[in-house]
């Protein structure tokens, strides 16, 4: 009876323990959960809709009851929760999903045993801070000992091999043997220079017998100034790079010394950190005797822009400048934290736990810089050369010998023009107009107002005339049109000038009215840029004094090389940021401040950037979560051409998966911790790793297993990028330009390619070595952009793009085939193998070997002799069009020369030649 | 039967011949396009997310079905890119003639914004001569005397509205439905939804006339988020008339077939030792390049038309005339050709000069093309095109019913601003009822009053006729769908045939 | 302290009350088996004994109270339905007191001290166990929501237990195999109202007064009195109401509930129109051009209709159900360079286009064969195909359009298609088809457009076969002539004038 008693017990005790869920696995919210909400729940539950009141998107949403008083989940009690009831009851009116099939019986049990586990909640992955994982250990025991099979301890050469050798054999796969040597240099050369190897490093590498022979060709290539403009290259697009402001006018913008900026700091190898702080606030660093942060930090700035600027007439500059900010918003985020950020502008993230609101507190970052959707770009860096930088010497030594005070602010005003109010911003216009949407205009008679201007300790006012007339006066008075006259304005006939006007001293902040009296011309409009207020610059009684204001004046003309630079709004130029509904900027909702988004990484509730610099320090704190995994992911897909995480754009849980995540959390760590933030480390890292050096020839095998090479059984096998195909192109025929820097340039394009109206601007062909420069220096016209360029799947770089889909067309091949740049590179390659080889077939053997590095397959090379020899045939029998199609090399016309060229064009268009092996 | 079952076998080879990467046919034939790749991707399996930017096809050309039998196969969009005054020539209102001088009543002035306008401007009364035309009654005036004998193959669209005042962005909404850069053009989603019949030509072609490019540039026709593949190929009518089609000079035919095979034909070994199927894709795209270099050229070339044909649209051979590029435009969509884009520059009249004045450049506009347009017309309906095929005709936005007074001065000829609330579209063919009009604007034709559709309805329309729901047809980009109407837009039933 | 942990709702009487699930069903399992196996002894078919029973007995009420227990602290976190809450306590204190009588009176001790309890036991016994039941349905209710068990009775026990006869969920319409034979109300309309009106207008559930589950109630209408007026469709309430808006506050079937498709509304107007009879078939009333459509969409349920009325073309063609397409076959045509894809998603039917097969010939036209029901758009323009090929191409019994232009075909070729029930476009410009070949035609009775131009046919032919079908469109081309008219067009221009003028 007892005994009878204790086994019933027991039997209970067993029961009871299944429900206390002691032999059960622990559910992963983010791995098994997450991923069923967001396909079945989220799009009527989640940020954009919360259908009865009822959202998934936050912890405490989830637990709180909806619009019918239920409650979606009851931790511990499935049975219990309303979103278990709905998805299980036959009710049609009350089933959930309510569109689409029902979940399956799996999907049902994993929510089940998660509630009853006590519904944990937990972070996306790539939200949590990066801790550097274990490295595996390959090879069985004995192997380590020496004994049996070594290869998994002898193939991998870092860290690296291991993460991916232990995938491999997860999958039944095995590691592909080491590429040979010329394919190696070729591949290795491409990606981290962007060109191929010359034939003499190739045959320096191919015969290098030293232990650490590639070692060396990886620090060889690091070190080369074409490492810059490749990383460049890619930075370019993300960076939204281009030499125009886009929309109708798409006028020209000279920002190119932004895109030397990033060359040379790839080159340098700035730590990324740096990289990034300088970009996104360069204007705010520490600032030098002169009150400014060096030109390097302030050109960095032109990252955010290369925003686009609408000069058209009729248009809301407030408009475009808002767009400008979302767009540097949006920019920031998939640049740096790999976060599609964009949704969040009209509502909460669709997916991922971030409120709307937190769109606009990190817009507030930005949303005081000075910079307006003004035609002329302001405000701009301007560099000073020739009389003007005398000029500017002059005045900085006069102030500075008078009051050393004020001498940063005086130099700070001619080099960057700021602060001053943009004359679009003046109102209560009579008889006026903003003249092409651009400066304000007053005819005779005419009035306007400039509001609330502090002007304490200014008793002097700048004002930049676009043009006036010699009988043009321009009356100033303080609060109203009745009020004092503060002073009266001979209004230059020379056009663009700056005069300065003497004010009386007034305390606070006022509004100032303008009037116009043209008695001569009474249609004539007073055209006005700025105006600024100053204190008057000092040592008025020393003698000199009005000359150096003439300086002064002069130097604050427009014209100078200029560059766009982004700066700070600062007290009444400080702007305030309000949330839009529904994403619209008409309808401003409450006042935000600015913070980051709390669900990345706690150090955000701590200690909130107070500005953009110190955001830009959040950004790459060794506690943000994804900076580092997004830059490393970002450089991988370059070298590989795919991402650890496919979606280079989307860390976030609409993203796809890491097929490595410890991997890429050990290279995040590394490239911090150790490299610190040091990209060529990285780099080197990556390619240096067995998994980069296989081999890329695959077989229908591991085809099947793997048809897109997620596990890296095989080295990468990509189509060469835009600028790649080029640049290869000019490189082997030995017309490639080494020259760096500056403006961009025009290569022969078709005509008919640009046909902007109310625009004179045209592609002006380069001359000399400017027409064989890096694609990488193509002037890049957003509207109209090189076609090859976008034939190769170049973005047009209206918004910051992160990847490029890989097309495979025949418009990719009618370019190769007859692009005029791929012609001439065939005949200069023609000529240089005739030079350097006798038969025919020596030659070509010769041109395969230039572009491949191989030896020609007898095979390959039967059928390059037959197309020589039929086109040799052809142009035997008709000479006149050998003229024709030798327009390069007119001195060595030939038919054999021709039968040559047409063969070199056939090898530009391998696939071997096109693709990175 | 035993003969086609060795035919099969040997095709079947042929088929697997042409099997390359992504079995994505295969995996998805159906549902391609209903939803767009890229949504569909995430549902088969190709790519993790669903929202991720989705892989392409092997041959994203490949020809796909729409969510729903379509009426309209293809599609020709006229568009007069600077917006002509459907005042002169559609948009009847005898009341505004009434009005013509006088100045402009302010409740159409309150806190409007107009391009140029300035003050209280004068009315401008309608300057052609209306009639109604055609069993339908349809009014169009005298500017346009050869529409007049088709009109009743057209549906007007009298009400239509838009929400930019500037020929950029209002072309950029017309044609990608946002008035910013970057959004994928209606031919570029028609070509990514239903990929091109014909092998050897572009699936989206633009033709441009008018001696400039629409000021939104190349954006109009391009493919924004798109895979660039989907883009509009602009043929142009002089130089190579698609980029580098045309060989170089001295190398004939014969040399391009054999380097175009000699290049196949290593690449054939290549992919025999490292088995990438990518190479496989590499040698059709060249097969396929060296057929359009065949047949661009050769549906670009009108000399082959009978000479009455060309008198019929007013073609001089060899000029590159709106008039030739209609004539392209039947040729093209005669051969398959998905969607055919016209532009056609200069019907921005201000009256700030004889060139852009109503009476004198919009009447010659209407000269140049109207013949055209109705040969147009007419050729599509005699060979059996026009109920499969869609043509579009209209501006950016519409012009005001006030005399424009550039900067508050008088100008020296007639001109009409820019103007958003009251536009006419017309429509005929593929699907849409034959003379039919739908709308009313008020009688001074400044709003619509009766009817109004917005340009989002035009485009859910469109798209509806060739097979798709607006809503539904998507593409994910920076963890959004997007679509081309945006958030907006319902199908214009009433003018369904 | 006891008193304490009860009183405020503690995790841990929470914790406890959780187990009341568990618990029960203790009591619910011992009881019905010491029942059964009393049972069983009674009628000797087991041999038992006694001590086991009561030690059965005494495990299920203690079980029962730890449940009671249990359940009451579980009653303590709250939201319930009070009544049955209050019922299934009561009910379940019983089984447990009844469970400890039936084992007190069962128990030696008890036994020798009151003989007579004997005749308590079966019957505390009895009790307990339907209590058992009971307070075990009650409680199903309280966690499953009401009626749980018994929602899905089926009949003839639900007529018994006198319950309301269960309506039919219905959530599609079954096709119709011969939609002219078909009763218009039982068969079309009464369907209709059972998916999208009865789920709120019904016996059970009545808004706004109105049942649409018979026509009696239809005709009788709701509080706003009669909802159509037969004979006008116009003036009926019901079909105002579907045609509202969708975001109407009056537009019937709510936002949200699936929404009747334009077929449907058609289909109701119809019948309303018509007078609505309750007893005629679709073959005895008047169909015009305009239903035909729907009701041949009839013959296949809803899924005709795309998405919310999105079907683009109306032609009866496209509702046809057909297997899918062999792959073989459809291989077949792909590799000898034809488009052959299906005109929509989820459509069997094809589209077969030449477009890129200028070679096509009779040779190759057998390959149409095995796709015979599925290609309903078939364009063999230009190609090399002569009359031979049309004998085959008459076997596509479901064509719609058909492009012969620019081919070799001929008045032999042309006369095969005949009975080609669905052919609406036939285009055969460039051909040598005369106007014999052109009155061969008059038998299709569907075709709508035939284009001729560039053919041999005349002008006298194509009078000839108007005169037979006025309602077939016959589009020739133009000429020389014709298109020196057309320039004519609009000499008299005042503009032109205006304009020299300004000049």
């Amino acid at each position: 009876m007892k005994i009878l008693v204790i086994a019933v017990g027991a039997a209970l005790m067993i029961w009871f323990s299944t429900w206390f869920g002691l032999f059960e696995k622990e559910i992963d919210y983010n791995a098994e959960v997450k991923p069923i909400l967001n396909k079945n729940c989220m799009a009527c539950h989640g940020g954009v809709k919360q259908a009865g009141e009822v959202s998934f998107l936050f912890e405490e949403e989830m637990l709180n009851p909806g619009k019918s008083g239920k409650i979606p989940v009851v931790r511990g009690d499935a049975d219990a929760s309303e979103m278990i009831r709905r998805i299980l009851t036959d009710d049609p009116d009350e089933r959930m999903p309510k569109k689409g099939p029902g979940l399956t019986e799996e999907e049902v049990s994993t929510l089940k045993k998660w509630i009853n586990q006590g519904a944990k909640w937990g972070n996306h992955w790539s939200y949590e801070r990066v801790e550097r994982p274990e490295v595996p250990t390959n090879g069985g025991f004995w192997a380590r000992l020496g004994i049996g099979n070594q290869d998994e301890i002898n193939w991998p050469k870092n860290e690296i091999d291991h993460f991916v050798l232990k995938k491999l054999k997860e999958k039944n796969l095995s590691p592909a043997p080491e590429a040979d040597r010329a394919t190696l240099i070729r591949r290795v050369s491409l990606d981290l220079t962007g060109l191929p190897p010359t034939p003499k490093e190739a045959r320096d590498f191919i015969n290098d017998k030293a232990q650490n022979a590639y070692e060396k060709v990886v620090d060889r290539l690091l070190a080369s100034p074409s490492y810059g403009e490749r990383w460049a290259a890619m930075w370019m697009d993300l960076a939204r790079y281009a030499d125009t402001k886009g929309y109708e006018r798409d006028g020209g913008r000279s920002i190119w010394a932004y895109r030397d900026y990033v060359i040379k700091a790839f080159n340098q190898d700035k730590p990324f950190s740096a990289f990034t702080a300088e970009q996104l606030a360069g204007d705010l660093m520490s600032a030098d005797s002169d009150g400014l942060p060096t030109d390097e930090q302030l050109i960095a700035t032109g990252f955010h822009r290369n925003t686009m600027n609408n000069d058209e007439g009729g248009t809301v500059d407030e408009e475009f400048r808002v767009a400008a900010q979302i767009d540097r918003v949006n920019t920031t985020w998939e640049v740096w934290q790999g976060t599609t950020f964009s949704c969040v502008q009209c509502h909460s993230h669709p997916y991922d736990p971030i409120p709307h609101d937190d769109y606009y507190k990190y817009m507030a970052y930005f949303n005081s810089t000075r910079d307006e959707d003004v035609s002329n770009d302001t405000p701009t860096l301007r560099f000073f050369s020739g009389e003007d930088s005398a000029r500017l010497e002059r005045v900085k030594a006069w102030v500075r010998q008078h009051d050393p005070e004020q001498s940063k602010q005086v130099t700070r005003f001619m080099r960057i023009t700021e602060p001053k109010i943009n004359s679009h911003d003046f109102d209560e216009y009579v008889r006026s107009s903003l003249l092409d949407a651009k400066y304000y205009g007053g005819q005779s008679g005419g009035s306007t107002r400039i509001k609330n201007v502090p002007l304490t300790g200014k008793n002097r006012m700048l004002i930049s005339f676009v043009r006036g007339s010699e009988s043009a006066r321009m009356s100033v008075y303080i609060d109203s049109l009745r009020g004092t006259k503060l002073a009266v304005v001979p209004i230059p006939t020379a056009s663009d000038s700056v005069v300065i006007v003497p004010l009386p001293e007034i305390e606070g902040t006022h509004s100032l009215y303008l009037s116009f009296n043209d008695p001569l011309k009474t249609e004539n409009f007073t055209s006005i840029k700025w105006v600024a207020f100053q204190e008057a610059l000092p040592g008025e009684q020393a003698a000199g004094y009005q000359a150096m204001l003439l300086d002064y004046a002069k130097s604050l003309k427009d014209g100078g090389r200029r560059t766009p630079i982004l700066w700070e709004g600062r007290d009444n130029l400080a702007r305030k940021t309000h949330v839009f509904e529904r994403g619209n900027w008409l309808v401003p909702g409450k006042e935000v401040k600015p913070a980051v988004p709390a669900t990345f990484g706690k150090i955000a509730k701590k200690n909130q950037p107070a500005d953009r610099l110190e955001l830009a320090r959040w950004i790459v704190n060794r506690d943000n979560p994804l900076t580092a995994r997004v830059m490393v992911n970002r450089l991988w897909e370059q070298l590989f051409g795919l991402g650890i995480v496919e979606t280079v754009e989307d860390f976030g849980s609409q993203g796809s998966e890491p097929t490595h995540r410890q991997l890429l959390d050990w290279l995040a760590v590394a490239y911090m911790e150790d490299d610190h933030w040091s990209t060529k480390q990285l780099l080197k890292r990556i390619v240096t790793s067995a998994t980069y050096r296989q081999s890329s020839a695959t077989d229908k095998e591991k085809q099947q297993i793997d048809p897109y090479n997620y596990w890296l059984a095989r080295g990468p096998r990509v189509r060469l990028s835009a600028e790649q195909v080029r640049d290869q192109a000019l490189a082997v025929s030995g017309l490639l330009a080494r020259k760096m820097y500056g403006p961009s340039v025009m290569p022969p394009q078709p005509e008919g390619i640009w046909l902007s109206p109310y625009d004179g601007a045209s592609w002006k062909e380069s001359k000399g070595e400017d027409r064989y420069r890096r694609g990488l220096y193509t002037y890049w016209k957003r509207t109209a952009p090189y076609p090859s360029m976008t034939t190769f799947d170049a973005p047009s770089r209206e918004f910051c793009q992160s990847r490029r889909i890989r097309t495979n067309t025949p418009l990719q091949a009618l370019v190769t085939l007859n692009d005029p740049v791929y012609l001439e590179s065939a005949q200069r390659l023609a000529v240089f193998m005739q030079s350097k080889a006798e038969t025919p077939e020596a030659q070509l053997r010769l041109g395969y070997q230039k572009l491949t590095y191989q030896t020609i397959k007898p095979k390959s090379l039967a059928v390059m002799l037959g197309v020589y020899n039929k086109a040799l045939k052809e142009y035997r029998q008709k000479p006149n069009e050998i003229d024709s199609l030798l327009t390069y090399v007119p001195r060595h016309k030939s038919p054999e020369l021709a039968a040559l060229t047409v063969s070199v064009n056939v090898l530009l268009n391998l696939d071997e030649v096109v693709t990175k092996e | 039967m035993s003969d086609i079952n060795n035919l099969f076998k040997e095709l079947q080879h042929a088929e697997l011949q042409r099997q390359t990467r992504r079995h994505f046919l295969k995996e998805c034939s159906f549902g391609l396009g209903a939803i767009g790749l890229g949504s569909l991707l995430g549902s088969c399996g190709t790519s993790s997310a669903g929202t991720a930017a989705p892989a392409l096809p092997d041959d994203p050309m490949a020809v796909r079905m729409p969510q729903f039998a379509p009426k309209a196969k293809r599609v020709i969009y006229i568009h007069m890119a600077g917006a002509p005054s459907q005042l002169e020539l559609f948009d009847y209102k005898p009341e505004l003639e009434k009005y013509h001088g006088k100045d402009c009543p302010a409740e159409f002035l309150e806190g409007k914004k107009f391009a140029f306008i300035q003050g209280v401007p004068k009315m401008l009364g309608p300057q052609g001569k209306f009639a109604q035309h055609g069993q339908s009654g349809a009014w169009i005036s005298d500017y346009l005397p050869h529409l007049q004998t088709v009109a009743d193959e057209v549906t007007f669209l009298k009400a239509m509205h838009t929400d930019q005042f500037n020929h950029a962005p209002a072309q950029l909404l017309m044609h990608t439905g946002s008035p910013r850069l970057g959004r994928p053009s209606l031919g570029a989603w028609s070509v990514y939804g239903l990929g091109s019949e014909n092998q050897n030509l572009p699936g989206f072609i633009v033709l441009a006339s008018g001696g400039k490019q629409p000021d939104a540039g190349k954006s109009v026709w391009g493919s924004g988020f798109l895979p660039s593949v989907y883009q509009g190929v602009q043929c142009r009518t002089g130089g190579d008339p698609v980029l580098y089609v045309s060989d170089p000079s001295g190398m004939n035919r014969d040399i391009r077939k054999n380097t175009i095979e000699a290049i196949n034909e290593i690449n054939r070994q290549t992919y025999e030792e490292v088995k990438d199927p990518e190479i496989l894709t590499r040698i059709s795209q060249y097969e396929m390049a060296f057929r359009m270099q065949m047949s661009v050229p050769e549906v670009m070339d009108v000399s082959t038309e009978p000479e009455y044909i060309r008198d019929m649209y007013g073609v001089k051979p060899g000029d590159g005339s709106f008039a030739m590029n209609c004539l392209l435009a039947r040729k093209l969509v005669e051969n398959g050709v998905r969607f055919v884009q016209l532009f056609d520059w200069g019907w921005d009249t201000h009256g700030t000069s004889a060139d852009g004045a109503i009476e004198i450049g919009l009447h010659d506009k209407c000269r140049e093309s109207d013949q055209a347009v109705s040969a147009l017309l007419k050729d599509l309906k005699m060979r059996g095109l026009l109920d499969e095929t869609l043509v579009v005709w209209g501006g950016e936005f519409g012009r005001t019913p006030m005399q424009e007074n550039r900067n508050g001065t008088v100008l020296p000829f007639m001109g009409r601003d820019h103007h958003l609330e009251a536009f006419t579209v017309w429509m005929a063919g593929g699907g849409v009822k034959q003379g039919f009009s739908m709308g009313e604007t008020d009688e001074l034709g400044y709003y619509g009053v009766k009817d109004k559709t917005h340009v989002h309805d035009l485009q859910a329309t469109i798209l509806h006729l060739m097979g798709f729901n607006h809503e539904e047809f998507t593409y994910p980009f920076q963890g959004r769908n997007f679509r081309l109407t945006d958030v907006a837009g319902k199908v214009i039933k009433p003018i369904l045939a | 302290m006891l008193s304490i942990f009860l009183l405020q709702v503690s995790d841990w009487a929470i914790f406890f009350g959780r187990f009341h699930p568990v618990l029960v069903h203790f009591p619910i399992g011992f009881l019905l088996l010491a029942a059964l196996l009393v049972i069983g002894k009674r009628l000797g078919k087991v041999s038992i004994g006694d001590g086991t029973i009561s030690l059965i007995l005494l495990v299920s009420a203690v079980a029962a109270t730890l449940a009671c227990g249990a359940g009451y602290l579980l009653s303590l976190g709250g939201g319930y339905d009070e009544e049955i809450l209050d019922e299934h306590m009561w009910q379940g204190i019983g089984v447990a007191a009844f469970a400890w009588v039936a084992w007190a009176v069962k128990s030696d001790f008890a036994h020798k001290k009151l003989p007579a309890s004997g005749f308590v036991y079966l019957p505390a016994l009895g009790v307990a166990t339907i209590l058992t039941m009971v307070a075990g349905h009650h409680g199903g209710s309280l966690t499953h929501g009401e009626g749980y068990l018994t929602t899905y009775t089926p009949e003839p026990f639900r007529a018994m237990a006198g319950m309301e006869p269960r309506r039919e969920e219905m959530t599609e319409i079954k096709p119709i195999a011969n939609v002219s034979e078909a009763i218009v109300y039982q068969d079309i309309v009464q369907p209709m109202l059972n998916v999208h009106c009865t789920s709120c207008h019904n016996g059970t559930k009545q808004k706004g007064d109105l049942r649409m589950d018979s026509f009696a109630h239809l005709t009788k209408g709701g509080e706003g009195g009669p909802i159509f007026v037969a004979g006008k469709s116009a003036e009926s309430k019901m079909l105002k109401r579907c045609r509202l808006p969708l975001d109407d506050d009056d537009h019937m079937p709510p936002k949200g509930k699936p929404q009747l498709s334009e077929n449907q509304i058609t289909l109701l107007t119809w019948w309303i129109d018509q007078g609505a009879p309750v007893d005629k078939k679709v073959a005895e009333l008047k169909a015009d051009d305009k239903i035909k459509p729907a009701l041949a969409s009839l013959s296949e349920g809803e899924n005709a209709e795309q998405g919310d009325g999105y079907n683009a073309t109306g032609s009866p063609v496209l509702s046809l159900k057909v297997p899918a397409p062999d792959e073989k076959a459809v291989a077949a045509l792909q590799s000898v360079g034809l488009l052959v894809n299906p005109v929509a998603v989820e459509q069997n039917l094809l589209e077969v286009s030449a477009v890129n097969a200028k070679d096509f010939s009779d040779a190759k036209v057998a390959l149409l064969t095995p796709l015979a029901q599925q290609i309903i758009w078939l364009k063999l323009g230009n190609t090399q195909i002569t009359d031979a090929t049309l004998i085959k191409i008459a076997k596509l019994k479901n064509l719609n359009k058909l492009h012969l232009e620019y081919t070799a075909i001929g008045d032999a070729g042309l006369k095969n298609l005949h009975d080609l029930p669905y052919l609406e476009y036939l285009n055969l410009i460039g051909t040598k088809v005369t106007d014999a070949g052109l009155q061969s035609l008059v038998g299709l009775k569907t075709v709508k457009n035939v284009y001729v131009w560039k053919s041999a046919v005349t002008e006298a032919g194509i009078a000839q076969l108007r005169q037979a079908r006025p309602d077939l469109n016959v589009v020739t081309g133009l000429d020389e002539i014709t298109v020196a008219a057309f320039l004519q067009a609009g000499k008299a221009d005042s503009a032109q004038l205006a304009k020299e003028e300004k000049k």
